[in-house]
């Protein structure tokens, strides 16, 4: 059965349309790309599979697992097991981070009907996905992202995922500001959680972040439609030949 | 939240202890005796005068306020440093909803003499609905010339992206908007008043 299935979608800012006509079905398990040129609409997609505000959706439908996305708010959505990785993670001043991660953690046994876990099982279950990460100490202390370089963001929003354990993880850019260092920490941190009942949508604009996490399908994004599919080859044709020839 | 009345507390070596603002009195602080106050507002108005009397004299004011319904309130603090090298700092953060209305004025007075003051005044508030006000009015009368005094005031709504990131992680929006009032009060707030502070915030999420 399909994890995600998109058909038809649209959606506007404000009166402005920014997708039009979105067809995508992702199965468990896979690794999808979505390239495309600015103002392509691939954040817009990210962010309406979130479920953000500022979107709304004209037509079209999204099942995950089956149930219909849309009727779910964010908060539901993430429980249901979707995770977005944001492009430029947001500071959240005074919140400590641990807490941070303890609440939502809670929120989403709550939702599925499990106990929360106590002091001692979180405190055990941070440091283990911490380490492997190369999150300290230091920054689990800090309020979310506060003070964080570029690259410490992008970890961080890949710890939160390891710590979450969703079916199904957005990456928005995650490439973008990373040196090659911090690219592949981020990268082994995705390989690690990639298993057959999980699926990734990456939005990438360049091919380097596809040498290190190795997508089944990619898509190319113009104008709010996808123009093209196919394996990881149309990566490197993209790049020898760029977008011109899909517009 | 109806019908909380203030606390106002001072503090006594490491704790804060209940004090009594007399209306229209001034409070003399000298040198051995810094005084820090903690208020937390919800719908009294509130007059402090505080007078810096000799060289080295210092004063903390530590405001909090949480309004709702058609609460109408006034906050005045007023500083003035009689004495050169003295020091102050107010430091003001506030919730306001419904149709609740705000009014902070906050005064610091630097006469001709009082050289080498040190005067600094920080008022933060969220508005959580669009029909609340708040008006800020920091008014530095400073006739020295070689004193630090810097003033800041910044109101708005809760940023719409921080309720999204935290709901993104599963995370309730009421939830995710006490997470983030919450820390905003918090390193204002003494442990002694946590608790009502945040029941209060709890009735107007």
């Amino acid at each position: 059965m399909s994890l995600l299935e998109i058909k038809n979608l649209h959606a506007c800012v404000g009166d402005k349309e920014i997708l039009k006509g979105i067809d995508l079905t992702i199965k468990a398990g896979e690794v999808h790309a979505i390239m495309g040129p600015n103002g392509s609409g691939k954040s817009t997609l990210s962010n309406v599979l979130a479920g953000h505000p500022n979107y709304t959706v004209t037509q079209g439908t999204i099942l995950f697992k089956g149930k219909n996305l849309l009727d779910l708010s964010p908060d539901k959505r993430a429980n249901e097991g979707v995770f977005l990785a944001f492009q430029h993670p947001i500071e959240l001043t005074g919140v400590g981070t641990a807490l941070f991660l303890k609440t939502a953690l809670n929120a989403k046994r709550h939702y599925l009907n499990e106990p929360p876990l106590d002091a001692v099982q979180f405190m055990k279950r941070l440091k283990t996905r911490a380490q492997a990460l190369g999150i300290t100490d230091e920054m689990l202390k800090r309020p979310v992202n506060v003070g964080f370089s570029g690259g410490e963001k992008k970890r961080m929003e890949t710890f939160q995922m390891a710590f979450l354990e969703p079916d199904f993880c957005i990456l928005d850019e995650m490439d973008s500001g990373l040196d090659i260092d911090a690219l592949r920490i981020v990268s082994d941190g995705i390989n690690v959680l990639r298993e057959p009942h999980r699926s990734f949508l990456m939005i990438t604009h360049f091919h380097r972040l596809l040498n290190y996490v190795t997508p089944d399908y990619i898509h190319i994004m113009v104008n709010g439609r996808i123009v093209k599919s196919g394996d990881k080859t149309l990566a490197l044709h993209l790049e020898e030949n760029g977008y011109e020839e899909f517009k | 939240m109806k019908n909380l009345s203030n606390i106002y507390l001072k503090k006594h070596q490491d704790t804060y202890k209940s004090f009594q603002l007399n209306k229209g009195e001034s409070i003399a602080v000298y040198k051995d005796e810094p005084l820090e106050l903690f208020l937390l507002v919800f719908q009294d108005n509130v007059h402090v005068k505080i007078d810096l009397k000799e060289p080295q004299a210092s004063c903390q004011i530590h405001c909090v306020y949480l309004m709702g319904e058609q609460q109408k309130v006034q906050i005045c603090l007023d500083v003035n440093h009689e004495a050169k090298q003295t020091k102050s700092v107010q430091l003001i953060r506030g919730i306001a909803t419904h149709q609740s209305e705000m009014k902070f004025d906050g005064i610091i007075r630097m006469p001709q003499d009082s050289q080498k003051c040190i005067g600094i005044q920080n008022h933060r508030a969220i508005l959580l609905s669009d029909k609340a006000t708040v008006q800020s009015t920091p008014e530095l009368e400073i006739y020295a010339d070689d004193v630090q005094c810097t003033h800041g005031s910044a109101i708005g709504p809760l940023d719409k992206e921080q309720v999204f990131y935290l709901t993104s992680r599963g995370i309730e929006e009421k939830q995710a908007y006490y997470l983030l009032l919450s820390s905003f009060l918090n390193d204002l707030l003494p442990l002694e008043v946590q608790s009502i502070a945040m029941a209060c915030l709890h009735d107007y999420i």
